[in-house]
């Protein structure tokens, strides 16, 4: 017998599971083999020695319990003190809070209903969108957007995942079959489940998820750019306290771009455009269609920063978890700051106060210690704390200068303006003024996901959730230029694509940064931005025309024939543009727009399975992951075994440990029933 | 299990419904189990304390997910393996690895005066080292199974693999850690 195959056989042996034949067999072999025989031996010996650590008597004192008892008390005390705090301000601020969350839906103007677009304003609103405004049904103006999702009916080839496991090729045949049920899946949209209690008092919002799209009817993609990344840590934090995240509070693209990917740095275009298509590692047929827009580096340092720090100190930000880690969070921050730069920092909670105004580098001492008084908790009414940042931010306003307010706060935004609606208003008129801003969400029983995101987005800033002093890390050290140094604003994207190379497409993720196809062009329209040296990772599963997916994916049109199903395209086929990149932007302090464009060439395709690069499995990997957790209609789930292992494969260099540190999320999700048939089939 | 008189299911739907005095017992009940499990982990007293505690702060938050559809102590070691696979891709951990035994530590060793001690500690320290460089699939079943004396059954529900799958990565990480002692002292 073979060493490897007896050494598989130890266990086996020694606990006296083999059969008397097998038994006596394994023995003649290690017998008759000096080496197996030590190798068993050392076997032994080991076993010996585990015995020994189990022997050692493990204890904690009654000490330990008094100490849990402690902390956890600490965490609810003032979170229902903070409750108590915030909403006695005048009970008819919460009541109000409602009714404005509610107006804010309804009246904001048409372009935001965009924005916001929910479950229930689809199916009216689109169709009296398209009749008043354009004058036509199903033409080419019908972009993403306006078409309501359908269940996905498309066939997915899971065989393959037996080269993994032949039991994950069972479980999948049994999740097309719980998918595909005609009568769960005729449906439409997948009903919203309610904001329970579960998730504590997390508020996120759902939106519609992007569907495929016929390239013969709608051609052009357009989207606005997002840098955030604060669903992904927000599912990390979820998953680490031993719950599967609500799937309204995955955003795919927020995902994707946690994730840093080797594209080449650049210093001279605002941006450049990495393209690659290749088969998915998950579906074969369905090839995955991967930009990489990276914005430019910086040497150094271009412009100063004044920045407002707008700190809630209400009794619930004083955990751990929140004050306990902005502080530290806001000194890494101080500590890169530069000669002519300026902070101030407002708090509220009680009544907003200015605790440090302008402070320059020669103050660093002052400004840390203020850092680190910061807290107190406070009485009622907090009136004008919003106010008070951007006044000071307007008072020491520097021109060519990083103009910010950086709110940090656990979700309550009783910061001195009576409605969302009215904060939202506020926010954008000082974005005008050019001072932009960014929000920290801090803690997670109170956090307003969904708020803070619209909020970081109307502010021409971004967004980040802060769940661990590493995450703080990675936002204020590692990507501290991308954080606050921004290279330009209202960043939109627009992909053309080629009908006789992709016959449909479908945009994974961004589902509520969509932009209507004239929004591109329209400077008006509000759009994300980029830091210096951000990249955005954008992936389009696509249908290569001529494909049998593609033929398969076309629906049945009674005058239009789909081509004859061929085989995987060959490379002389593919010779051709496949679609055409445009990203309009403008500059920091400008207010033109400019273009960039960037063809998708041969070049770029790769074909044959497994043969996309370590990148385009990873994101791959972390698309396939949000679209289980999301329990997307759209893209057939994966077994989550099959996505640790593809994503496990193709970690690369990981040089921070992210890589390795999604594989270990991907199994504890596992573990936590994610992506359960039962879930699916809920 | 010690028998505390409390009903655990219970126990979990007050703490489900946020009260913490049903959740004191809980904790007295399962400290110790998830202690060791983390404590055989990571071979840190400190820090396995310290994990521990935030295992307990984690459950709290979390328990509203907890569905009833295994064992409570199965869903505290999920948690618990969650943690030290975190705490396993921390820089502290993998630069503790790095480094190898100090002078002071053997000479403190030497003070205790039999051979025997000095033998058995320095080979709980290379098996807490080798520990360390086993992958995550490998180490949690080990440390379940093999250190802390959970049947396969109970590894299986904790890891979500099937028994099979137990098994065979205990007999594949036993067999690593075999090759890793090797390097380090020539023999187990």
């Amino acid at each position: 017998m073979r060493r490897v195959l007896v050494e598989s056989k130890f266990l086996e042996l020694v606990d006296g599971r083999l059969s008397d034949a097998e038994r006596a067999e394994a023995l003649r072999a290690i017998e008759a083999d000096p080496i197996l025989s030590r190798r068993f031996s050392q076997y032994q010996a080991l076993l010996e020695l585990e015995q020994e650590v189990r022997d050692e008597k493990i204890e904690l004192s009654r000490g330990f319990v008094v100490k849990v008892m402690e902390r956890l008390e600490e965490a609810k005390r003032p979170f229902l003190w903070g409750l108590i705090m915030k909403h006695t301000k005048t009970t008819v601020a919460l009541a109000g809070g409602i009714v404005s969350i509610a107006a804010l839906y309804i009246t904001l103007p048409d372009r935001s209903t965009d924005i916001f677009f929910n479950e229930e304003s689809i199916p009216t609103l689109k169709p009296s969108l398209s009749a008043t405004q354009s004058g036509i049904h199903y033409s080419e103006d019908i972009i993403a957007e306006d078409v309501p999702n359908k269940p996905s009916l498309e066939p997915i080839d899971t065989e393959h995942w037996a080269d993994y496991d032949p039991s994950i090729a069972r479980e999948a045949r049994k999740l097309k079959e719980t998918k595909f049920d005609s009568s769960a899946g005729l449906v439409g949209r997948m009903p919203m489940p309610p904001m329970t209690s579960q998730h504590s008092a997390i508020r996120f919002r759902e939106y519609g998820e992007n569907s495929r799209q016929q390239v013969s009817s709608a051609p052009v993609s357009t989207f606005s750019i997002d840098v955030d990344t604060a669903s992904y840590t927000n599912m990390r934090r979820f998953i680490s306290e031993g719950t599967v995240p609500p799937r309204e509070s995955i955003r795919t693209e927020e995902f994707l771009n946690y994730f840093t990917y080797s594209y080449p740095k650049q210093f001279e275009k605002p941006f450049s455009v990495y393209s690659e298509v290749a088969p998915s590692p998950f579906h074969p047929d369905r090839y995955l269609l991967k930009l990489g827009i990276n914005a430019k580096e910086m040497q150094q340092r271009e412009r100063p920063w004044n920045l407002v720090f707008l700190v809630d100190v209400s009794g619930s930000m004083e955990q751990t978890d929140k004050l306990g880690l902005l502080k530290p969070s806001l000194k890494l921050l101080a500590s890169k700051m530069g000669a002519q730069d300026r902070v101030s920092i407002v708090t509220y909670a009680g009544a907003a106060e200015a605790v440090l105004e302008n402070a320059g580098i020669n103050q660093r001492e002052e400004i840390l210690a203020k850092i680190d008084h910061l807290g107190g908790g406070g009485s009622t009414n907090g009136e004008g704390g919003i106010h008070e940042a951007y006044a000071i931010a307007k008072r020491h306003f520097m021109p060519n200068a990083e103009n910010r307010v950086v709110l940090a706060t656990d979700g309550d935004f009783n910061v001195g303006v009576s409605s969302d609606e009215e904060l939202i208003r506020l926010i954008e008129e000082k974005r005008k003024q050019g001072v932009t801003l960014t929000t920290l969400g801090f803690g997670h029983d109170n956090l307003n996901d969904s708020m803070l995101e619209q909020l970081a987005n109307k502010g021409n800033g971004n967004y980040f959730f802060i769940d661990s002093f590493r995450e703080a890390r990675k936002v204020f050290e590692q990507s501290l230029f991308s954080t606050i140094e921004t290279v330009a604003k209202d960043v939109k994207v627009q992909v053309e694509f080629n009908p006789e190379r992709i016959s449909s497409y479908r945009l994974i993720g961004y589902d509520n940064r969509m932009l209507r196809r004239e929004d591109f062009t329209n400077d008006q329209i509000d759009a994300g931005e980029t830091g210096a040296g951000h990249t955005v990772t954008v992936l389009y599963e696509v249908a290569l025309a001529g494909t049998r997916f593609a033929n398969e994916t076309a629906g049945n049109l009674r005058y239009t024939q789909g081509s004859a199903p061929t085989a995987v395209p060959t490379a002389s086929e593919l010779s051709r543009e496949l679609a055409f990149v445009k990203i309009r932007y403008k500059d920091p302090a400008g207010s033109q727009s400019k273009e960039l464009s960037f063809p998708v060439d041969q070049s770029s395709v790769r074909t044959g399975t497994g043969t996309g690069s370590q990148d385009l499995k990873f994101a791959a990997s972390v698309a396939a992951f949000a679209s289980v957790l999301r329990q997307s209609i759209q893209e057939p789930a994966v077994p989550l075994d099959v996505i640790a292992r593809v994503a496990r494969e193709n970690m690369g260099e990981d040089r921070d440990g992210y890589r390795r540190e999604f594989v270990q999320l991907v199994e504890s999700a596992k573990s936590l029933g994610a992506g359960s048939t039962a879930a699916l089939s809920k | 299990m010690m028998n505390d008189g409390f009903d655990e299911s219970e126990l979990i739907q007050r703490a489900q419904q946020g009260d913490t005095t049903a959740f004191e017992p809980l904790v007295l009940r399962y400290k110790d189990l998830v202690f060791a499990r983390i404590y055989r982990s990571v071979c840190d007293r400190s820090s396995a304390e310290e994990l521990s505690q935030e295992v307990f702060v984690k459950a709290f938050r979390g328990i509203r997910g907890f569905r009833g559809d295994c064992k409570f102590s199965s869903w505290l070691t999920r948690i618990a393996l969650h943690a030290v696979s975190t705490h396993r891709s921390s820089r502290g951990y993998r630069e503790a690895l790095r480094t190898e035994p100090g002078a002071q530590e053997i000479s403190h060793s030497l003070d205790e005066g039999a051979e025997a001690v000095l033998l058995q500690r320095e080979r709980v320290s290379v098996l807490g080292r080798c520990l360390g460089e086993l992958s995550e699939r490998l180490h949690a079943v080990m440390v379940l199974v093999a250190l802390n004396g959970a049947s396969y059954e109970e590894a299986a529900e904790a890891v979500q693999v099937p028994l099979g799958t137990v098994r065979s990565r205990l007999n594949q990480a036993r067999l690593q850690l075999m090759t890793c002692f090797e390097k380090r002292l020539g023999k187990i």
